[in-house]
């Protein structure tokens, strides 16, 4: 039997135009030798070109701003954590058993290849963050109370992220719930309108959990190189300092890292400190 | 002319400062009077209290009192005392560290348990009693931890122990000590909570005070005059009752409670030396702040000018260079104010002449009080400016009053000492003019002003903050709270203010002469503040200049910790 089914037009829709997706990927591109931080900070600064003006300011576009950081964030962890594995490696031990797709495997550059390990792992959440740490960096232990909390403030751009993409921008109740639902019950299914100041702090927040992350980790790799790595002579030593340095230095910003050798003078003696049981 | 003589050679020794006072002088040295009675009372009564007041007005004192009393009287709730003057040292985290609020939690939470066993060793008690009560609870850790987070360290202090302590453990200590003490209440004494120079750790510690108003615990603050807002969730006027504690000049008891606070830090042959006319005036001119009329005392009887007026003078002078030093100093330590705390300063001169005028004019009447009409549209950065005059003690607020619809004047007494040296109580009578106003008959009505009359279109001008422009592009900003430059996208850098402190050269304090800050530079590394403090063993590294042992190295010491407190509270 033929089921009825009607054939009105509520609404017209002409022809779809073509999307040829393959010529949309600028594939001159080179991907340049600057460090993951100076990627996110030189992004940041574009999209924060874009927003605007807080004359005449934009709750929507507030909102695609958010999103575009939120983009270059979870950018950084990918490329840092890409490059990691291909220099430290420890890093390189935690991926080895971790399978790749098989068109990754095939199509990509070898460099490239820790890229499409993390393609399953998001960067959204506190837990989310921490597991990606601790399987592709091969952290132990607890983590800092100061990364831990810029997890758990940068959790909550998160969640307004996803109100923005997934919901035009309304509230709902699962972002409600870890938000806190007491306090946004009354704010359920209703618009997020994003102020100057708190778009500011959106982003404030989410450079603070690039800023120290990258900062937790640059510590956390060059403390566990092995000890024979160091000579305490800069001359020596620096074939292995440098690149991890270049990894995580902040050249861009006006408060950029200083110069290697000082970091690395810095790094050597509060080795020495540390191995006469002086406080640093 | 009055003549005054020196009741002998000696140098009039006492301290003006409570938080230098020891417990006992402190219970043998509070004045009477209906002010301090009434704030003793609230203080430990039930409910939470603002204890209002600027500098020098005896916050400090009356807490500690309460704290005394409550320790020797069984009929008293718990009391335990404890001072956050130094907040300002955590501030460079506010730049720096993600979790400084966090942080700053912990220091306070820390600063409070360390209270409850600062009460079991005064009341002679074993300490085990709470340091059984729970793992963390170890006066020497927290003490530590505290510590540490004042001189930006101890991350793993605060791992261990720091960012474990909750609002809970404090109540946990409380009724610890409750039992202990066989008391149904406490009262917790919260100095220094002002917090006047770092808005996010306000908040932070208003937040901590919400949570530990309890049924069986009740949290007093001392605060700052001219605030009524301490962060989104918390409105003085709903959260706490405001105990006012700066004496009005206007009070009928006026001269019988500053006469007290004499009698009770001098020695009465001291007292007996000054003319009582000049005692008086002195009293006036201190405008209800103890600490001030103490130390005019103080340099009274050490003066060597030779007539009564001169020493007067003298005096006085010095004492509205340092009020105007105080509050000038605020340009520095505030940037961002620094045209708006100008343009107050350019009010407050311009309020003093007319009221100076008016009431010279006039001297059989009281006229004192500035009435300053409350613009429709007058901006949050006026309101500003008014607190900080506030805040310093060089404007007294009264209660606003109404002229009629729309014509609301907040009213204000201007500092007395500025409106005497203008000659507002006449010059003939210099040591009993001022005395005979104030206890004349007021005038029918004040002065009345508005802010653009004060200032006029030129002062006006500067109200607006001075947000350093962007050090990328020189873009200006558009307000305080922007992170980000509107126009070329950089991130925008804040100045530490405690940074800025610790920048200051050697050179630039005064009490260290000139010919050491070569030495220490021909001889040492020491440059700044920041070099002293930070130094792991300061004495050692400061005897290593030339004629510099041990004792001036201690001097040094003490003169850069007084620089740093001054600049930092």
């Amino acid at each position: 039997m033929v089921t009825f089914r009607s054939k009105l037009s509520v609404c017209r829709s002409p022809v779809n135009p073509t999307l040829p997706t393959a010529t949309l990927f600028d594939v001159a591109h080179v991907e340049l030798a600057q460090s993951a931080i100076d990627q996110y900070l030189a992004r940041l600064t574009s999209i924060n070109l874009l927003a605007p003006s807080p004359t005449a300011f934009d709750h929507l576009q507030a909102q695609l701003i958010l999103l575009g950081v939120v983009a270059a964030v979870e950018s950084y962890f990918r490329t840092l954590l890409r490059r990691l594995i291909t220099l430290d490696s420890e890093c390189q031990n935690c991926a080895e058993d971790q399978a790749v797709t098989f068109g990754a495997a095939m199509h990509l550059s070898k460099q490239m290849m820790p890229e499409a390990l993390l393609e399953r792992v998001t960067f959204v959440s506190e837990t989310s963050l921490v597991d990606a740490l601790r399987q592709f960096v091969g952290l132990k232990g607890n983590l800092p109370p100061d990364l831990l909390a810029t997890f758990r403030d940068y959790a909550v751009v998160c969640q307004l992220r996803h109100c923005a993409v997934h919901r035009f921008g309304k509230l709902g109740v699962k972002n409600a719930i870890f938000l806190g639902l007491r306090a946004h019950k009354p704010s359920l299914e209703k618009p997020l309108l994003l102020t100057y100041p708190a778009l500011q702090n959106a982003i404030a927040i989410s450079t603070g959990v690039v800023k120290t992350t990258n900062n937790f980790l640059f510590n956390e790799v060059l403390s566990r190189l092995p000890a024979a790595t160091w000579t305490a002579k800069w001359g020596k030593d620096k074939v292995a300092f440098i690149p991890y340095y270049r990894l995580f230095a902040d050249t861009v910003s006006s408060t950029k890292s200083v110069p290697a050798r000082d970091v690395y003078n810095l790094f050597q003696d509060q080795r020495s400190k540390f191995s006469t049981s002086v406080a640093f | 002319m009055v003549a005054i003589t020196n009741p002998s050679t000696q140098v009039a020794e006492f301290e003006e400062r409570a938080d230098q006072l020891s417990l006992e002088l402190i219970d043998a040295s509070l004045a009477d009077g209906e002010v301090f009675r009434r704030a003793r009372t609230k203080l430990l009564s039930r409910g939470a209290k603002l204890l209002v007041g600027p500098r020098g007005t005896g916050k400090t004192h009356i807490m500690r009192y309460a704290y005394a009393q409550a320790m020797r009287e069984a009929d008293k709730p718990l009391a335990l005392y404890s001072t956050f003057n130094r907040y300002l040292n955590l501030e460079p985290l506010l730049k720096k560290s993600p979790d400084a609020r966090q942080r700053f939690h912990s220091w306070v939470l820390a600063k409070l348990l360390i209270s409850a066993f600062d009460w079991l060793s005064d009341a002679r008690l074993d300490e085990t009693v709470l340091s059984n009560a729970d793992p963390l609870f170890s006066r020497a850790s927290l003490a530590q931890l505290v510590a540490r987070l004042e001189r930006g360290t101890g991350e793993e202090l605060y791992e261990e122990l720091g960012q474990r302590l909750t609002v809970d453990h404090v109540l946990k200590a409380v009724r610890t000590l409750l039992d202990v003490s066989h008391r149904s209440r406490a009262v917790l004494l919260l100095d220094d909570a002002a917090l006047s120079l770092a808005d996010e750790y306000l908040v932070a510690f208003f937040e901590i005070f919400r949570q530990l108003k309890t049924e069986f615990i009740a949290p007093k603050a001392s605060v700052y005059p001219g605030s009524t807002q301490y962060g989104p969730t918390f409105h003085a006027s709903h959260e706490a009752e405001q105990v006012h504690l700066w004496l009005s000049v206007e009070d009928t008891e006026y001269s019988q409670i500053m006469g007290d606070i004499a009698t009770r830090r001098l020695l009465p042959e001291q007292i007996a030396g000054i003319n009582p006319d000049i005692l008086e005036l002195l009293k006036y001119l201190s405008f209800g702040i103890p600490r001030t009329y103490l130390r005019l005392l103080r340099e009274l009887l050490s003066s060597r000018q030779k007539s009564a007026q001169q020493q007067v003078n003298g005096i006085v002078e010095a004492q509205t260079e340092l009020i105007r030093a105080e509050y000038d100093s605020l340009r520095i330590k505030l940037k961002q104010f620094a045209s708006i705390v100008q343009a107050g300063g350019d009010l407050f001169d311009k309020a003093v002449q007319d009221v100076a005028a008016a009431q010279s004019a006039d001297t059989r009447v009281r006229n004192i009080v500035l009435g300053l009409q409350q613009e429709q549209n007058r901006s949050p950065l006026a309101d500003r400016m008014l607190r900080f005059l506030v805040e310093v003690g060089l404007l007294y607020p009264l209660q606003p009053v109404s002229h009629g619809p729309d014509r609301k004047y907040d009213r204000y007494i201007p500092h007395l000492a500025f409106l005497w040296r203008r000659g507002a109580f006449g010059r003939t009578a210099w040591s009993t003019g001022l005395t005979a106003c104030i206890q004349a008959p007021s005038a029918k009505h004040p002065i009345r002003r508005e802010i653009s009359t004060l200032l006029r279109a030129e002062g006006l001008v500067r109200i607006k903050l001075d947000l350093p422009p962007c050090q990328n592009c020189g873009t200006e900003r558009i307000n305080e709270s922007q992170k980000y430059c509107h126009h070329c996208g950089e991130e925008l850098v804040v100045a530490s203010m405690f940074e800025e402190c610790m920048k200051l050269p050697l050179g630039k304090i005064p009490e260290i002469s000139q010919a050491m800050v070569r030495r220490l530079h021909d001889d040492t590394q020491m440059r700044t503040v920041g070099d002293v403090y930070a130094s792991q063993n300061a004495s050692g590294d400061l005897q290593r200049a030339n004629y510099v042992g041990p004792v001036r190295a201690g001097e040094i010491i003490r003169k850069v910790e007084r620089v740093i407190e001054e600049f930092l509270s």
